[in-house]
């Protein structure tokens, strides 16, 4: 027996139904129409960006266990930012907790685990891997993966190209399924394996989805055509009947307008700069009431956290807090709300490192994407990025009864609990 | 940088190609250039021809001291974990590398023949395999090894080696291990994170 994951990085329930009804993915139909299979819409985490969500399934906690808020955050008590990596990981891994009882693990492809960290089995680490011989576990296997010109990520410097990407997420997928061939030989308790492309085509494609006149559109359904493919092979070789979730990490949705949050705050008077033309966040003056980093986490600029941060007390803290709510609420585009929702750290979080987590986050309406950059004084503003991530509509595809299984993490507490009973 | 040699030797399933292994990583993580040669990837490579018997397990240890020798004497890291159970051949081995360091695995044969997930002890204690060492074959141990091990956790293991290296000079810049990336890894990330408009 071998419990078997497959990640689709970013893949969105309501797509996955959608094709599944054209009769683009006959295989992902038919295994969903098996007796004991079943296919439900999933949960991302605080944010819901793949860092985070990965890092929630891997470790089966939150992020106030796990200490992963995002891709970036601040290194404090000072401004500057840092890129937390897998060392920075403050939970044990679904793998490293199994590897106790002597049960071995290859985990291929898995965002947030760069660099490579001993494992009892296997590892290639993935975005946002740097170097393929860090990103590998037991180095032995790096000529392997050499020799089958194994790569990363699709090239993101020629993404905007996009019949290059086109080419690129071809060969990517190519080498995708020679990698999971190639660690699928051997025999592991638990095999984990993530398609990032997904998630690469719905940023730079989305909105070739549904316009039927864009010359991408009949692209995409090829793309999840080969997928449904190459998932049906998977199958058929190796996962059999064996314990299987298909899961993706957060939910897509076609962009409308990015928001440049720490503009808005700006234009509010609750953030200074000490530059007028910032490079980034580092620039902001110990004067500022709140700052964001992407996505839509917004920190308040204490003294108890930040050296150079202001004396609040804890009821202003909470003040501030309420009347930032309310204006967020307020903030509208051609008219329209923007803002979903906005939460307290202490309502979505819950763990010893509470204490660096944001103190507020906010999701915005399907359609809005909220960032940190400063490169702009607009507020909104629209690039050659067309789809952005959602909390809901993820997906779960498996053959385990786990009605109770509703967030990503959820999936990663099935998964340990399944091993460690059985 | 100069090369060295790190041999783990010890008895079947005391954590040589554990230790080796995460050994490797740590010190690749450092930027060193790193060689593993373990003893059951060598026996389907270099070795495939050789048995079990005394004369082939002495030649399977000279192929591989010959091979070190070459990778050490080019500052490599090498990293090698074999039984190698007879101490004359260990010897010969020290004499050819460069910076030989001897890394005894003092695991109870009890432990390994509990981590033998193969099940390699118990077919040898019935006669199913012949010369196994510990069982019917001998394994000296090392009288005077640089480093010895005695069954403690990977991450104390590689703790200890790792200091070791630090202590003769052979590392110098440990602070890197946690800092994992240096100010060109950081704008590469910044800059892909950008490009996929997550920053």
């Amino acid at each position: 027996m071998a419990f078997y994951v497959l990640g689709l990085d970013g893949t969105p329930f309501s797509l996955i139904s959608e094709y599944i009804d054209a009769g683009i993915m006959p295989n992902f139909k038919s295994y969903i129409d098996q007796s004991e299979s079943s296919f439900v819409p999933l949960l991302s985490s605080y944010p819901p960006i793949s860092s985070v969500a990965w890092t929630s399934f891997m470790t089966a906690s939150n992020p106030a266990e796990h200490g992963i808020f995002g891709f970036m955050d601040f290194n404090r008590p000072s401004y500057s930012l840092t890129f937390p990596n897998s060392k920075d990981r403050k939970k044990k891994t679904l793998w490293e907790i199994i590897a106790e009882k002597n049960m071995t693990s290859a985990v291929i492809n898995l965002p947030s685990t760069y660099p490579a960290t001993p494992i009892n089995g296997l590892m290639v680490s993935g975005f946002v891997a740097l170097e393929l011989e860090k990103s590998v576990y037991p180095l032995s296997f790096y000529r392997d993966l050499k020799d089958m010109k194994y790569r990363i990520d699709v090239d993101l410097t020629k993404a905007k190209d996009l019949d290059f990407l086109v080419k690129d997420l071809i060969e990517m997928l190519e080498i995708r399924e020679k990698s999971f061939r190639l660690t699928l030989k051997d025999k592991y308790d638990l095999w984990i394996g993530v398609i990032t492309e997904t998630d690469r085509l719905l940023h730079f494609m989305h909105h070739a989805i549904t316009d039927k006149s864009n010359i991408y559109h009949s692209f995409v359904m090829e793309y999840f055509n080969k997928i449904d493919k190459l998932f049906g092979r998977l199958v058929d070789d190796f996962f059999d009947e064996n314990p299987f979730i298909m899961l993706s990490d957060h939910g897509f949705t076609g962009l409308k307008q990015e928001i440049y949050i720490n503009n808005w705050l700006i234009e509010n008077n609750l953030m200074v700069l000490n530059k007028s033309h910032p490079a980034s966040i580092e620039d902001i003056s110990g004067k500022s009431l709140f700052m964001s980093l992407d996505p839509g986490r917004i920190y308040l600029n204490k003294r108890e956290i930040f050296e150079n941060g202001l004396e609040i007390s804890e009821e202003d803290c909470k003040k501030y807090l309420d009347d930032l709510e309310s204006k967020l609420f307020t903030l509208k585009y051609n008219n329209e709300a923007v803002i979903e929702k906005v939460f307290r750290k202490e309502d979505i979080y819950k763990g010893e490192f509470l204490d660096i987590a944001p103190d507020m986050v906010i999701l915005p309406k399907h359609g809005y994407d909220l960032k940190a950059r400063l490169n702009t004084k607009e507020v909104f503003n629209s690039t050659h990025i067309t789809g952005c991530h959602t909390y809901d509509n993820a997906f779960r595809i498996t053959n385990q009864l786990m009605p109770e299984c509703i967030s990503i993490q959820n999936v990663g507490e099935y998964i340990l609990n399944f091993l460690l009973d059985y | 940088m100069n090369g060295f040699c790190i041999w783990f030797t010890g008895l079947p399933c005391s954590g040589k190609t554990t230790i080796a292994d995460a050994l490797a990583k740590e010190l690749t993580d450092l930027g060193l250039k790193v060689e593993r040669l373990d003893g059951d990837v060598v026996r389907k490579s270099l070795c495939k021809d050789l048995g079990f018997s005394k004369e082939d397990r002495d030649k399977n240890i000279d192929r591989v001291t010959f091979v070190a020798k070459l990778l050490s004497r080019n500052e490599v890291a090498v990293i090698v974990s074999f039984i190698s159970p007879y101490r004359k051949a260990r010897f010969d081995a020290r004499q050819s590398c460069t910076n030989f360091i001897e890394v005894y695995m003092n695991t109870p044969i009890e432990i390994c023949e509990q981590r033998d997930v193969k099940g390699m002890y118990a077919k040898a204690r019935k006669g199913e395999i012949k010369d196994f060492t510990g069982v019917d074959d001998p394994y000296e141990p090392p009288l005077n090894p640089e480093i010895e091990l005695k069954n403690t956790s990977i991450e104390e293991s590689v703790e200890t080696i790792l200091n070791y290296l630090q202590e003769k000079g052979f590392i110098t810049n440990r602070t890197f291990i946690k800092n994992v990336y240096s100010p060109d890894e950081e704008a590469k990330i910044k800059k892909r994170l950008e490009d996929l408009g997550y920053i």
